[in-house]
C-alpha cells in the first residue's frame, strides 16, 4: 500500500506494530497482524478518516504517557507487560480501543494471505459458489405425519 | 415543470411497486414508476467477488441509510427506537438486499382480533390473496417444498428447495429429537435456472446482492417484463408530495429528479409503494389547507401502529465443521412450532425461527465472542463454520404509540424533511422473544451445540415496516379500503406494508407482493377513467 507521506512518525509506527502483534499475535501457521500489512491499511484509514486518525493517535498518546511514567518504551518492554498497558488502554479509552480493534479486524480478515488460511474461504463467494448437498428430506415425513399445525379461520 | 401524460403513477419500484406496476402493464395501461434510487448493474455492482467482500456490509452495502448514506438514501431518525429500521432504494428497493425469505403470512394472520381477541382482523383472508400469492410466485420463482403442515396446501414450487447441507443435516436433527416443527421454507431463490436467470451457486451472503441473478430482486423479475410492456421507470426521482385537485382528489406528485429540478407529474391515480416509513412521510408531508394533518389521514392514523418484527438472534457453536460458509446464508429451514397462539406461554401470538448458516470470518471476529490476544485464534477457529443461527422472528401488535412522523429538524439532500420512529418493544412482544431464545436453545442442544448465545433483539433488524397506512373497512379506524384505496382521497393507493393490519411472525414480502397485485387487478376491473388497450 502507497501512502504518500507516512501519518505516524517512527516512534508511533513502532508502537502500533507492538500493539497490533499483541492484537493478534502469530500463531503457528497463523501470522500475526504485522505480517499482513494490517499497518498499512490503518494509515490508509487514518488519511481517509480525520475521527479515526483521533482515535489511534489518543491510544497513541495514552501508552505513551503510561511507559513514560515508568520511563519505559513501549516497544521494548516484555509482551506480558505491553498486553497489561494494552488492557489499561482498553478501559481508559473504551471507544477508541474498540474502534482500532474493529478495524484490526477488517484489516486481518479481508487479507489474502489469511484468507487463504482459514477454512472455506481460499476465495470470494462469487465467481466460484460452493457445492451444497441436498440433505435428508425424508426427514420431513415425520413432520407431515405429526398433522397440520396451521389454524384456519371457520 | 408539469407532466401530464401519465393515467397511473407508481412511487416506489420495490417488492410491490414492481408487481403492480407489471400488472397494469400487462393490461396495457400507461404506468410509469418514480424511483428515487438507480438501477444496479448485477455484473459490476455488486462486491462479492470482491477480497473485501464483507467490508461493504459496512459501507455501500450497510442495511442501513443512515450509514450508507449513498445518494439515493434519506436519513430516518431511529434514535427514539431499539429497532433501527433498514431499507435499500434504488430500483428493486429493499429486494436488493434482501434474504429472499419468501413465506406467505398464514390464514389466522387475518384474524387475530377474532382468533385471539387482540389487535383488528384484515379486511381481507389468506384465501383472497390466494390467487395472487401463487401468480407472484411464478413471476418471482420460489424454491420450496409442498406439503407444509404449517400451511394449508400450496400451488407447486417453481423451483426444488434450497438444500440443507451438512449445516441443515445437523440442525433438523435438533428439532427431530423433540419433535419439532420444520419445513425448507420458501425462498425466492432460483435453485436451479429459471425463467432465464442462473441457479445459485451456493455463495453464501445473499445480502449483498446476486450477479447470477438467482436471487430475485424485482430489478431482475418483475421490472424487464413490466418495461418490456411499456411501463415507464422514471430513475433518481424523489418523490416530494402527492397533489390533489380542488375536489380533494390525488392528481400527481410533486418530485425532485437527478439534477434536483422541481417537476410536477399528473396522473390520474397514484399509488405509494414506498415501505412503511417512506409511505406515511409522503402523505404526512403532503399537507395541504384541505389536509392539514396530511393526506388521507382524517383517521389520524398514517404513521400510526408501525410494526417492526422483533428479531432475537440465537447462535449454537458446534463442535465440527459444519460447512456452514455453503448455501445461501438465510439457509431457508424455518420452525412453525410455536406460531400460533397458545396462552399457557404468556403471551399471544407467536413467532416463527428461521435458521441462518454459519457466520462469515467479521461476523465471527465481532460476534462478542472472540477476545484479541494469545487466545485469538484459537476462539476464531472454534467458531469459523461452526455456528449455526437462529432468528426468532416475533409478530409485533399494533399499538397506536409506535409511530413514524416527520422530523422536526432533519431534512434529506433535497430538503424533504426525514421520518422519525418512536418505538417501544411491548411486553407481549419481549416475552416472545424470551420464549423464542429458550425454545432455540433446547434445539441448539438436541442438536448437539457445545455453547450457545443470544442477542436479545438486534437493532438492525427493521426490515419489515408495517402498519402505518392500515387498511380496513372503516373509515375511522383504517387509512386505506381493502384495495389500498385511501378512505378520504380519491385515487390515491397505498400498496406496501404499510397497510398491513397485523404483522404475522413471519417475513412480508410475499404477502405484500400479492397485496399489491390484488390492488392491480381491483384498478384494472374498476377505474374507469384510465385506458386499457
Amino acid at each position: 500500500m502507497n501512502v504518500e507521506h507516512s501519518i505516524l512518525n517512527e516512534n508511533q509506527i513502532e508502537d502500533l506494530e507492538s500493539l497490533l502483534i499483541c492484537l493478534i499475535p502469530k500463531v503457528g501457521l497463523m501470522p500475526s497482524a504485522t505480517e499482513v500489512d494490517v499497518i498499512g491499511f490503518l494509515q490508509k484509514l487514518m488519511f481517509e478518516q480525520p475521527s479515526f486518525k483521533n482515535h489511534i493517535f489518543v491510544i497513541l498518546e495514552e501508552i505513551k504517557n503510561i511507559c513514560s511514567s515508568q520511563e519505559k518504551s513501549f516497544d521494548k518492554i516484555l509482551c506480558q507487560e505491553q498486553i497489561s498497558i494494552i488492557k489499561q488502554v482498553e478501559i481508559q479509552l473504551p471507544d477508541s480501543f474498540q474502534e482500532l480493534l474493529k478495524q484490526t479486524y477488517n484489516a486481518y480478515y479481508t487479507n489474502t494471505t489469511v484468507l487463504k488460511l482459514i477454512d472455506g474461504q481460499e476465495h470470494p463467494p462469487q465467481p466460484i459458489g460452493h457445492d451444497l448437498t441436498e440433505g435428508d428430506f425424508s426427514l420431513l415425513d415425520a413432520v407431515k405425519a405429526r398433522g397440520d399445525i396451521w389454524r384456519d379461520i371457520v | 415543470m408539469t407532466n401530464h401524460d401519465v393515467d397511473v403513477l407508481v412511487v416506489g419500484s420495490g417488492a410491490s411497486g414492481a408487481a403492480f406496476t407489471w400488472s397494469l402493464s400487462e393490461a396495457g395501461i400507461n404506468v410509469m414508476c418514480l424511483e428515487q434510487g438507480g438501477w444496479l448493474n448485477p455484473a459490476t455492482d455488486y462486491t462479492t467477488s470482491d477480497i473485501d467482500w464483507e467490508l461493504h456490509r459496512q459501507t455501500d452495502f450497510h442495511p442501513s441509510p443512515n450509514f450508507r448514506r449513498l445518494k439515493s438514501d434519506y436519513p430516518v431518525n431511529d434514535t427514539n427506537s431499539p429497532i433501527a429500521p433498514l431499507m435499500y432504494n434504488a430500483v428493486g428497493g429493499s429486494t436488493i438486499h434482501w434474504s429472499a425469505h419468501f413465506p406467505r403470512l398464514k390464514p389466522s394472520d387475518f384474524r387475530v382480533k377474532s382468533l385471539d381477541g387482540v389487535a383488528d382482523d384484515w379486511p381481507i383472508t389468506y384465501k383472497d390473496l390466494e390467487p395472487y400469492f401463487d401468480a407472484n410466485d411464478k413471476i418471482m420463482g420460489v424454491a420450496g417444498l409442498n406439503g407444509d403442515p404449517g400451511y394449508p396446501v400450496k400451488s407447486p414450487r417453481q423451483t426444488p428447495a434450497i438444500g440443507l447441507g451438512k449445516l441443515g443435516d445437523k440442525i433438523v436433527s435438533g428439532f427431530d429429537k423433540l419433535d419439532w416443527h420444520w419445513w425448507p421454507a420458501d425462498s425466492a431463490i432460483n435453485t436451479v435456472e429459471y425463467d432465464g436467470r442462473l441457479g445459485c451457486n451456493n455463495c453464501g451472503p445473499c445480502d449483498l446482492g446476486c450477479p447470477r441473478k438467482a436471487k430475485s430482486s424485482t430489478d431482475v423479475t418483475y421490472w424487464p417484463k413490466a418495461i418490456k410492456n411499456g411501463a415507464r421507470l422514471i430513475t433518481n426521482a424523489r418523490v416530494r408530495e402527492v397533489t390533489v385537485n380542488d375536489k380533494g382528489e390525488a392528481d400527481g406528485v410533486i418530485y425532485y429528479d437527478k439534477d434536483g429540478n422541481e417537476i410536477e407529474q399528473k396522473a390520474k391515480i397514484v399509488v405509494l409503494a414506498c415501505n412503511g416509513i417512506g409511505t406515511p412521510r409522503i402523505l404526512l408531508n403532503s399537507k395541504s389547507p384541505a389536509f392539514s394533518d396530511g393526506l388521507a389521514n382524517s383517521s389520524g392514523l398514517v404513521g400510526k401502529n408501525l410494526m417492526f418484527h422483533p428479531y432475537a438472534r440465537v447462535t449454537g457453536i458446534f463442535d465440527e465443521d459444519l460447512e456452514g460458509n455453503k448455501g445461501p446464508t438465510p439457509l431457508s429451514i424455518m420452525s412453525s412450532q410455536f406460531y400460533e397462539t397458545d396462552l399457557s406461554r404468556g403471551f399471544v401470538r407467536g413467532y416463527s425461527y428461521q435458521v441462518r448458516r454459519s457466520m462469515s470470518p467479521l461476523e465471527v471476529a465481532f460476534s462478542g465472542q472472540i477476545t484479541w490476544g494469545s487466545d485469538h485464534h484459537k476462539e476464531f477457529s472454534r467458531m469459523l463454520n461452526r455456528t449455526v443461527g437462529f432468528v426468532v422472528i416475533g409478530e409485533d401488535l399494533p399499538e397506536l404509540h409506535n409511530e413514524v412522523i416527520l422530523d422536526s429538524e432533519i431534512k434529506d439532500g433535497d430538503g424533504i424533511p426525514a421520518p422519525k420512529v418512536n418505538y417501544t418493544l411491548s411486553e407481549n412482544s419481549r416475552k416472545m422473544m424470551d420464549h423464542g431464545i429458550g425454545t432455540s436453545k433446547q434445539v441448539m442442544e438436541a442438536a448437539g451445540a457445545i455453547d450457545v448465545f443470544y442477542d436479545p433483539l438486534i437493532r438492525n433488524a427493521g426490515w419489515h415496516l408495517m402498519g402505518t397506512a392500515r387498511m380496513g373497512n372503516n373509515i375511522n379506524d383504517s387509512v386505506v379500503n381493502k384495495y389500498g384505496e385511501a378512505h378520504d382521497v380519491k385515487n390515491l393507493y397505498v400498496i406496501d406494508g404499510s397497510v398491513f393490519v397485523t404483522a404475522g411472525g413471519v417475513n412480508p414480502t410475499s404477502t405484500i407482493q400479492a397485496i399489491a397485485l390484488h390492488a392491480a387487478d381491483h384498478i384494472k376491473k374498476n377505474a374507469r377513467h384510465i385506458n386499457t388497450q
